[in-house]
């Protein structure tokens, strides 16, 4: 269980980091998209302990919006 | 044993296509190179490679078979290796560890497993064309095998400062905020609300699991990334292959535990992929370097011949990978911005170098955003300013002076200095800096082969150099050399490999043809090489095999050598747990024993805090070395203490104050069994691992109230608004300029001066508010 909730806080900014990616070659741009995943993760995760708003259930939906928002850009840019 | 490649050419396999080093896709460029060559080079070259390409692709039947086979025994000779590793560990007594710590206690066949797994990857090396799926399962079994060796055989997470950083997550997700004045750390707490929230989400409460593992997983996951770096190189795949096996040989340092350090290194290794990747400039540019003069003038004596050799005209020693849209480079700039703002959130080293190693490969043009170190200094300097002020208010002096003071605190053992306690630990510390010195000297001595071979390799000299910037800036408490070390390892362990297998490849597909004065030279290095091939080809690989073995023991000798007081055993754990239970609410007071200056780092070597982090404190007591008066002392101190105060002692402690402080390992049996004797002391916990004293009745004493948490909060002074403006301001457009930038086609500089022109008044008044709040907060 924990696995997975753990995938669907990971996998989805990949997703959209990868979409957003789409000129590089599979490996590149599976790291690439890995970083950027973490990098979105960690941010949230910062911003809610900055601002004094920790929720770790708000910062999942703050993590799908974010992830729909970069699929949403690499749509507007196809 | 080995099928050595007969013709000529064979060995220097060369790499082609979208090649990746590390990840495996490298193809032997035999059978690929178009023959019909129209580069201009293709002349002398050309006509080698002709002539023996056709051995190669003939290689069916016999030779076919003979490979075949070379593989299946490697695989096997693998097999055996992993099995010899791991098989005999089952038995191990953990307790009979002598200063050498694990390795005292590790069976035989499995260091003679080390040895063969070892020797398997190198005899891989030998054979004629790399087998990616073999390189790859050898390359993961050697780092996990390596790294997993003591989190195999303890049932607890080593590394007592891992358990304190379990401590700052608890907090954290405890009381959804952080108290700055805590620990220094609590500063940047990118890292901790990162593993908080992933941890809370996933509805993980115990750390344990995630302490224990976390080493292997972030030394696997070090790999993607440098495998990344190892593809940009122009190398033969057995140079990539042994610097990507090398690169968690060579980690023994022990900053891959659940840390932000850990955690930064993996952004840093990112951050450098993505630069060398996708961020070089094109190869015009790369080849009219080098350059002083014209071909033709030739100076002569020795300072001129050290000159040329130096600065004359030289291969680079990086491809440059396909072009890629400039959409995609924008969307990878941002991608580096953002892991700077989180590298600069997390820990106070990384983002300094990654801004040094950008600043290098700008300077030796390796890298066109050439503003990305000074918006990554922006971005460092104004976290430092705003957001660390519970770090440096105060006492600018001693931060700036020599801001050791947090980094002995993570460092509860890996000290480099030589210790006079025991002579075992002192020998485990000398192999410390033995091996940094071999590997070092042993990265300049191939930097200095390839550059004999005129290949220049800019990218792995700033790799190795850049980390070296890190001195000026903190003394760290005396472990920057060790961290110097652990960011110089991408860059050495290239250039290490380069040592044995230094040929250059040529890409057909990515590397245009050299411009034709700089051809002679290229065939003037091909001219000098060894006739005979098998001896050439055998000879690196059995050096690297010499180095490889004495670089594997050295590991399991180094990374494990302070066993004996970094692991941590369940009753340590306990002890801490059973004063939470006994005082439920308000201040706790650890005494603690030490016979060292604890100026440094004042903090007992066990697992501390790991739950209720700001209730604790740790009073240290100087042992009088004799049981009687420390008992009493012991007693005296915890009456100050009052009904606050607990006297901890544990097994690890113990044997740190064996080994690095020379007391008896009789001492701490006898000073528990005289305390478990007083009068005045009552046993509140004890077994093998840890014992817990408190006094019988202590004196009523008021329970001293906890301090209220300092929360991150940027601190207010006159000119500190304007600089909560200019700092967005300037970062928009310093990112602008850097888009532009992007945008711009190379030589064409004048779309960027309006955006320099607005970046001079910004920064100049960033800069006043800083020093300002420096002066003002101060």
């Amino acid at each position: 269980m924990a696995v997975l909730v753990l995938l669907l806080l990971v996998v989805p900014p990949a997703i959209g980091v990868a979409a957003l990616l789409p000129g590089l070659d599979p490996a590149g741009r599976a790291v690439a998209s890995a970083a950027g995943a973490l990098v979105v993760v960690a941010l949230v995760a910062e911003i809610m302990l900055v601002t004094s708003l920790w929720s770790p259930g708000g910062g999942l939906a703050a993590v799908a919006v974010i992830s729909a928002v970069l699929l949403g850009l690499s749509r507007i840019r196809r | 044993m080995l099928t050595m490649p007969r013709g000529p050419w064979r060995t220097e396999t060369h790499t082609t296509g979208p090649l990746t080093a590390g990840t495996g896709s490298t193809a032997t460029i035999t059978t690929a190179r178009p023959v019909n060559t129209t580069r201009r080079s293709a002349g002398r070259r050309g006509a080698r490679q002709g002539k023996t390409r056709r051995p190669v692709s003939q290689s069916t039947g016999v030779r076919g078979r003979v490979r075949l086979d070379a593989a299946v025994v490697v695989w096997a000779v693998f097999v055996i290796g992993l099995a010899l590793f791991w098989l005999p560990l089952r038995g191990v007594e953990l307790d009979a560890m002598s200063g050498y710590g694990l390795i005292s206690v590790l069976p035989v066949p499995t260091l003679a497993g080390a040895a063969v797994l070892t020797a398997g990857f190198l005899i891989t090396l030998g054979l004629s064309r790399p087998h990616r799926a073999l390189l790859t399962v050898q390359l993961l079994c050697t780092a996990v095998s390596l790294h997993a060796l003591a989190q195999a055989l303890e049932p607890l997470a080593r590394f007592p400062t891992a358990w304190q950083h379990a401590g700052f997550i608890e907090y954290i997700t405890r009381t959804h905020g952080v108290d700055t004045l805590l620990d220094a750390r609590f500063n940047w707490p990118g890292f901790f609300a990162l593993i908080g929230f992933g941890t809370r989400a996933a509805g993980l409460d115990d750390l344990e699991p995630v302490l224990h593992w976390a080493p292997v997983l972030t030394n696997l996951l070090y790999l993607g990334p440098f495998a990344l770096i190892l593809r940009t190189l122009r190398a033969t795949w057995r140079a990539k292959w042994f610097a990507a096996w090398l690169f968690p040989v060579a980690n023994w340092v022990g900053q891959d535990y659940l840390s932000p350090q850990a955690f930064g290194y993996l952004l840093y290794l990112c951050w450098v992929a993505i630069l060398v990747n996708w961020f070089q400039p094109a190869p015009a540019t790369v080849r009219a370097e080098g350059r002083r003069r014209s071909p033709g003038a030739r100076r002569t004596g020795r300072f001129w011949r050290a000159y040329d050799w130096t600065f004359g005209p030289m291969e680079p020693g990086e491809l440059r990978r396909p072009p890629i849209d400039t959409r995609d480079r924008s969307v990878l700039f941002l991608l580096l911005v953002a892991l700077i703002v989180v590298a600069t959130a997390s820990h106070q080293l990384t983002p300094f170098l990654m801004i040094a190693t950008a600043a290098g490969l700008v300077v030796t043009r390796r890298c066109t955003l050439r503003g990305l170190p000074l918006l990554g200094s922006v971005i460092f300097v104004a976290w430092l300013s705003f957001m660390t002020r519970g770090y440096w208010a105060g006492h600018l002096g001693d931060v700036f002076g020599g801001v050791g003071r947090l980094g002995t605190n993570l460092s509860a053992s890996v000290g480099d200095r030589i210790t006079r306690g025991s002579p075992q630990l002192a020998r485990v510390q000398s192999a410390r800096i033995a091996l940094a010195v071999l590997v070092s000297s042993l990265a300049l001595l191939g930097l200095l082969r390839r550059r004999t071979r005129r290949t220049g390799d800019r990218v792995a000299l700033v790799l190795l150099l850049a980390p070296l910037a890190s001195f000026g800036l903190q003394s760290y408490g005396g472990e920057i050399a060790l961290r110097t070390y652990f960011f110089m390892l991408p860059g050495a362990c290239v250039l290490v490999s380069y040592l044995f297998f230094p040929a250059r490849t040529v890409d057909p597909a990515l590397d245009p043809a050299p411009a034709p004065d700089t051809e002679p030279v290229v065939v003037q290095a091909a001219r000098r090489r060894p006739r005979r091939r098998r001896l050439r080809d055998t000879v690196p690989v059995f050096a690297a095999a010499v180095l490889a073995l004495a670089l594997v023991f050295g590991f399991v000798l180094v990374r494990f050598g302070n066993e004996r007081f970094e692991r941590v055993r369940a009753g340590e754990v306990k002890a801490f747990e059973v004063m939470l239970e006994r005082r439920p609410k308000g201040a706790i007071d650890v005494v603690w024993l030490t016979a060292e200056d604890t100026t440094a780092s004042g903090f007992p070597v066990m697992p501390w805090s790991h739950h209720g982090y700001e209730r604790f404190e740790y009073p240290e007591l100087h042992t009088a070395r004799d049981t009687a008066g420390d008992v009493e002392a012991i007693t005296a101190r915890l009456r100050e203490q009052g009904q606050t105060g607990f006297f901890v002692t544990t097994r690890g402690h113990e044997a740190y104050l064996n080994l690095s402080s020379g007391l008896p390992v009789s001492y701490s049996a006898r000073l528990r069994e005289a305390l478990s004797r007083s009068g005045d002391l009552q046993v509140v916990f004890a077994d093998r691992d840890a014992a817990v004293f408190a006094l019988r009745s202590p004196p009523p004493q008021p329970d001293p109230a906890l301090r209220r948490p300092a929360r991150l909060s940027i601190g207010l002074t006159p000119w500190t608004p304007a600089g909560v403006v200019y700092l967005p301001v300037l970062l928009g457009v310093l990112m602008a300029r850097e888009l532009r930038r992007l945008r711009t086609p190379p030589g064409r500089r004048g779309g960027l001066r309006p955006y320099t022109m607005l970046v001079i008044p910004l920064l100049a008044g960033l800069i006043a508010v800083i020093a300002e709040r420096f002066v003002m907060l101060n």
